[in-house]
């Protein structure tokens, strides 16, 4: 009698024992994957899964400096939160480009050309200045620049009035 | 031909958020964008006649893409290049905050 219950306890813990190490081993697989996942995907981009936030970087091969793009994001992380928040809802894509906000063969002129950044209308997306230069000057400039411009981004979709009758404008 | 459509579409999706006024046109006199370089080369566009249009800026700005979509459609409506690349400097004055 004293042995069966004996032998009953110790399947039942040798049950245990295998779902746990069967839990274990299909969390650290999760915990590989999602570390892997993360590596990949900030390899092109910003993500923080942390926070969930992720933000396309598309850079300038040529003529810009992605590092600095998520430094500056970083340290905007750290300086302030809030705008780093507004950052992550109502930013999506961040861009190496120059601004073009005319067509200089009506205005004789190049607006936007040389601005650090702006913002375009209607999207999430802000555009960046590109520069190779790797110095905590330019990542406060472009940390400055993405504050600005995330938050321009905030006020049009916030303030933003749907008048086009019969087309879905949701975001 | 463009190796993705996406800054096409991306174009026209800020096109409706950015100047609704803008996309209603577009919508009522294009139903087709062809992405072919022979036109307009790696940063223009042409108006074909009918809804067609030809859209071709692999090497251009997404701004630079929507103002190229408002150019041709303002041909489509019937007018010349003048009021036309008027109306693609209209565009990015709006949709580029500086």
């Amino acid at each position: 009698m004293k042995f069966d219950i004996l032998q009953k306890l110790k399947e039942i813990l040798t049950k245990i024992k295998s779902k746990l190490r069967s839990y274990f081993v299909s969390f650290a697989a999760i915990v590989i994957f999602f570390a892997i996942f993360s590596f990949g995907v900030n390899f092109f981009s910003y993500f923080d899964p942390l926070t969930f936030c992720y933000i396309g970087i598309e850079n300038d091969f040529l003529g810009g400096n992605q590092k600095t793009v998520k430094k500056a994001i970083v340290q905007l992380k750290r300086a302030d939160i809030q705008s780093y928040k507004t950052l992550c809802t109502y930013v999506d894509t961040i861009v190496e480009e120059h601004c073009r906000a005319s067509d200089p063969r009506v205005s004789g002129k190049e607006i936007g050309t040389y601005e650090p950044g702006c913002y375009i209308r209607g999207s999430k997306i802000i555009n960046l200045i590109p520069t190779k230069e790797d110095d905590q000057f330019v990542i406060n400039q472009r940390s400055i620049t993405i504050r600005k411009y995330a938050n321009f981004s905030k006020n049009f979709w916030e303030n933003r009035q749907d008048h086009t009758p019969g087309i879905n404008l949701r975001f | 031909m463009e190796l993705s459509n996406f800054n096409i579409k991306r174009s026209i999706k800020i096109l409706k958020y950015g100047s609704p006024s803008d996309y209603q046109d577009f919508c009522r006199l294009v139903d087709t964008i062809d992405a072919n370089v022979d036109c307009g080369g790696w940063e223009g566009g042409c108006y074909r006649g009918g809804k067609t249009i030809a859209v071709s800026t692999a090497q251009g700005t997404v701004s630079w893409t929507v103002a190229i979509i408002v150019h041709e459609t303002c041909h489509a409506k019937g007018f010349g290049e003048t009021e036309c690349y008027a109306a693609g400097d209209r565009i990015l004055g709006t949709i580029v905050e500086i």
